[in-house]
């Protein structure tokens, strides 16, 4: 390419070329310097820093308080069930689109469905399980009504744990459904019938093949949800109004009044969260090009 | 009694029939070739014997055992597919072992059983490489070694050289063979390429529409085909209209000049039939004593390296003849008048 | 065969239940505003709401925005990346992936801190600098798809050829870019530009914590004061993200026609 470009142009027109390139991109390095890598880096050096300016740990080390490990846990403990919940759906759903014999207007419907419902989080996504499941939602109505069962007498609270990871999974799934499919894809009709010449039984193709093959994109993609989840605040602040203290609403808090009486400490969350959600996207990537490299 | 036995089986998809009474009998050890354009029904006969479709009628089996409703998994038959078959999650090893493994030997039983199929198929030390670490031409060996090294009843091979390079797919389809040989495996074989199937088979079955058209040794099927489609189907051929002129004595015009056939034409003098011609049986001039000549103008010449092929008109039909390309000969001035002249024994005479 | 036919039936039915009954839910409970019978009550006061059509349009406005910052950014970027600085190309990529690494109340906290009324750029200070700070902060969200959707479109046409062909008619680079680059990644750039609008408008964590009176934060407030308008805001949010991607389809299928076309 580079050679015969040298041999049209003179030189001097070849720096003027690469001058406007460079010219042409700064915009947006200057763009994402100032509004996306200066702001969060400056944000996670306070992290290490204490009023002074001097190096510390020691708001790391002040993580340590019960109430934040409990909104860690917490959080962890909604973003890893929500994710888990919603890969394992989000699979058979997908597997079911594809592979599963149904009529075949189900796969599209399904596809832009998810693309709609993975978009529609935050606060209205609320107000629909608010209508739904709430006190004087119409499942709960319902339900009351016909099967004379009280849900929240039964201990449910949308409010809750089990009520905000219900909620997650309205985008959890269709968020799986959209990043597995293109794997479910790659599987080939051939390695099947391979299989079933070489003797194998239905679950001895899917122990042996399909769940190897696929391990990789199903690890990978419930990091990904789990990232997802972690980092969600609107929908979880609409739901609860700050009630449930997991960790993004706690640091919300923060941001807005300073709740931990501790600027430093805040920093030192925001550290937390882009410690977590930052490993699950790298495994995820790793995770992603093992499976890729199978599948080319 | 043959050892696999295809009975009268069809095949419909709704209205729309892709297999028609097919009937084939292949004994043990030979090479069958399914030689058709794509959706001939070629791929679904072959998909019957794997089992992967069940026929609509017919049966099939294999030595003498019927076979038409059982399951894939128990026919015990070895398949080697077009492309991209290779288990992606597992080393070529593994995927030769894998058919032993689900059969429950012993791990030293597969060890030893995978290092003779990779020897087999001369590829020895890939053993833990990955398929995507391999070329399309190991990958398809690869893929023989698996079918085969569950000791398959009939080998099954769906166009696998297809995908790859025309040099790879000349070694390989000479590999394939004289493994074939080597094990004396019942081989059906699936290919829309004549080439493939003329230089690999012992017998080649044409089809087409859902039908055989013709079932024979390639030397038959190239050298007198039965129908128009198999004559146009294999190797470059000329179809002219011809006329009879006496049936018993086997004499027709060909654009009014008159030649012999070898065998007779069916039919009533003065009706047109339709012969055919190969390109490699018609020379210039030279006339031998029994040949048929025609006179005609050369009209166009195309230099395809070792031979030159020439067209020339006789009357308003056009004949197709190959010529060496030799140092010493000048190929003819296009527009000049010569004499071509063929054998009776060439001039195929075409059912339908 | 029957078995996982049923199975898949079977997950099927589920999942439209789960997804469906939260629509349908919110659907009826928005029309009970008048207690005896339904009515759009609910959706007429959301309408005719001063606060609702102020905060409506301010997000229309910071969407539109948005996306033009957002392509003046993106396109030149993968136009020039493509044709002259592969060598950028995974940094680039990188770049525009950590908006899905860094959790959007990351984002915004920095810029609270960098930005803030004592910082070197006050940008928080006024109204019009918070604006501007809110823009771009959307333009970073929205990057990730963006750049996909330009990067897509770039590579399904001959960037370089098409430089090099109008090159030779004497075209200079801004012509190359405005008049023959993108009217053939129209399609690409529209899908981009249906993303973000969907990512933009209810947009919640951002404009709250900026403090800025748009859709999100606006119905949010309703939320907490009233019972069924709430619902009709959803319904009405769940049609525009439908109609966003409705009209994503319409732009991919265009372009798939259009490189359909040339194949």
């Amino acid at each position: 390419m580079v050679t015969t470009r040298k041999s049209h142009f003179a030189k001097g027109r070849l720096v003027d070329r690469n001058l406007a390139a460079w010219l042409g991109v700064a915009p947006f390095f200057i763009f994402a310097a100032m509004f996306l890598i200066l702001p969060t880096c400056l944000l996670l050096a306070g992290a290490f820093q204490d009023d002074h300016g001097q190096l510390t740990l020691q708001n790391i080390a002040n993580l340590a308080r019960p109430d934040i490990i409990k909104s860690f846990a917490l959080s962890l403990k909604i973003s890893a069930t929500s994710a888990l919940v919603g890969a394992l759906f989000g699979f058979v759903l997908a597997y079911a689109a594809v592979n599963g014999g149904v009529p075949s207007w189900i796969r599209p419907t399904l596809m832009t469905f998810s693309g709609v419902a993975s978009n529609f989080a935050g606060v209205p996504l609320a107000f629909a399980f608010i209508a739904t499941l709430g006190r004087t939602g119409l499942v709960t109505a319902a339900l009351n009504k016909i099967f004379d069962f009280n849900i929240y007498n039964a201990g449910f609270n949308l409010l809750d744990f089990w009520g905000l990871t219900l909620t997650y999974l309205y985008f959890q799934i269709p968020l799986m459904v959209l990043i597995l499919t293109p794997a479910i894809d790659g599987l080939k009709k051939e390695w099947r019938e391979a299989s079933l010449t070489l003797g194998s039984s239905a679950i001895q193709h899917w122990r042996y093949v399909i769940l190897p093959i696929l391990w990789p994109s199903i690890a990978g993609s419930f990091l990904l949800l789990f990232a997802n989840a972690f980092g969600a605040v609107a929908t979880a602040y609409a739901l609860t109004n700050s009630s449930l203290n997991i960790v993004p609403i706690l640091l919300f808090s923060q941001i807005r009044g300073d709740v931990l009486h501790d600027p430093n400490l805040g920093y030192a969350l925001a550290f937390g969260m882009v410690a977590i959600t930052g490993i699950s996207n790298l495994l995820y990537i790793v995770l992603r090009s093992r499976s890729e490299r199978w599948i080319k | 009694m043959s050892f696999l036995e295809i009975k009268d089986i069809s095949k419909n998809y709704g209205a729309n029939a892709v297999v028609r009474n097919v009937d084939l009998n292949i004994d043990k050890g030979e090479f069958i070739s399914l030689l058709g354009p794509s959706g001939c029904g070629k791929t679904t006969v072959l998909r019957m014997i794997a089992g992967f479709e069940t026929p609509t009628q017919g049966t099939i089996n294999i030595d003498n055992e019927d076979i038409t409703t059982i399951n894939t998994a128990r026919r015990n038959i070895g398949m080697v597919f077009q492309a991209y078959a290779l288990f992606p999650n597992m080393t070529v090893a593994n995927n030769i072992a894998f058919g032993l493994k689900i059969a429950g030997r012993s791990s030293a039983e597969i060890k030893m059983r995978v290092a003779e199929m990779l020897d087999l198929v001369k590829l020895p030390a890939l053993g833990d490489r990955y398929p995507y670490q391999l070329s399309g031409g190991q990958q398809q060996r690869i893929a023989l070694a698996r079918a085969l090294a569950i000791s398959p009843r009939v080998l099954l091979l769906d166009e696998p050289l297809s995908a790859l390079d025309a040099k790879i797919r000349v070694s390989l389809r000479e590999e394939i063979r004289s493994v074939q040989r080597k094990l004396g495996i019942t081989t059906v074989f699936v290919t829309h390429d004549q080439e493939e199937a003329l230089s690999m088979s012992d017998r080649v079955v044409v089809m087409s529409e859902g039908r055989i058209e013709q079932l024979g040794t390639p030397l038959e099927i190239y050298n007198q085909p039965r129908t128009r489609f198999v004559a146009s189907f294999v190797g470059t051929l000329t179809i002219l209209s011809a006329k009879i002129i006496d049936s018993a004595a086997r004499r027709l015009t060909i654009c009014d000049q008159p030649v012999k056939s070898k065998l007779s034409p069916e039919g009533k003098t003065g009706q047109e039939i339709s012969v055919a011609l190969r390109p490699e049986a018609i020379r210039i001039g030279k006339p031998g004593a029994n040949s048929n000549n025609l006179n005609a103008n050369v009209i166009d010449i195309n230099f395809l390296g070792s031979i030159m092929r020439v067209k020339v008109r006789c009357g308003t039909q056009d004949i197709l003849l190959d010529m060496f390309n030799q140092s010493k000969g000048k190929p003819p001035a296009i527009g000049s008048a010569v004499t071509v002249s063929f054998e009776p024994d060439d001039l195929v005479i075409l059912n339908a | 065969m029957k078995n996982s036919n049923l199975g898949a039936w079977l997950a099927v039915i589920l999942g439209a239940l789960y997804f469906l009954m939260p629509l349908v839910a919110t659907f009826e409970f928005s029309l009970r505003l008048k207690r005896d019978e339904y009515s759009f009550e609910a959706y007429r006061i959301v309408l005719s709401d001063p606060v609702f059509q102020s905060a409506f349009t301010y997000s229309l406005v910071l969407a539109i925005v948005t996306i033009v910052i957002g392509i003046l950014i993106v396109v030149p970027t993968a136009y020039w990346v493509q044709l002259r600085l592969p060598k950028l190309r995974p940094v680039v990529e990188f770049i525009t992936l950590l908006p899905l690494v860094i959790p959007a109340i990351i984002i915004v906290f920095g810029y609270i801190r960098m930005y803030n009324t004592s910082s070197f750029l006050p940008l928080t200070q006024t109204v019009l600098g918070t604006d501007i700070l809110l823009s771009f902060g959307y333009v970073a969200l929205s990057l990730p798809y963006m750049y996909r959707a330009v990067e897509t479109g770039m590579r399904s046409i001959d960037v370089g050829t098409l430089t090099e062909a109008a090159e030779s008619l004497g075209a200079k680079w801004p012509t190359i870019l405005l008049s023959v680059i993108l009217p053939n990644i129209r399609s690409a750039i529209l899908s981009g530009a249906f993303l973000t609008f969907a990512t933009v408008i209810g947009e919640f964590t951002f404009a709250s914590l900026l403090n800025r009176p748009t859709f999100g934060p606006y119905l949010q407030l309703i939320g907490a004061k009233r019972a069924y308008e709430p619902a009709a805001l959803a319904i009405i949010a769940f049609v525009i993200t439908w109609a966003c991607m409705g009209l994503l389809q319409v732009a991919g299928g265009a372009a798939r026609h259009a490189n359909g076309a040339k194949k």
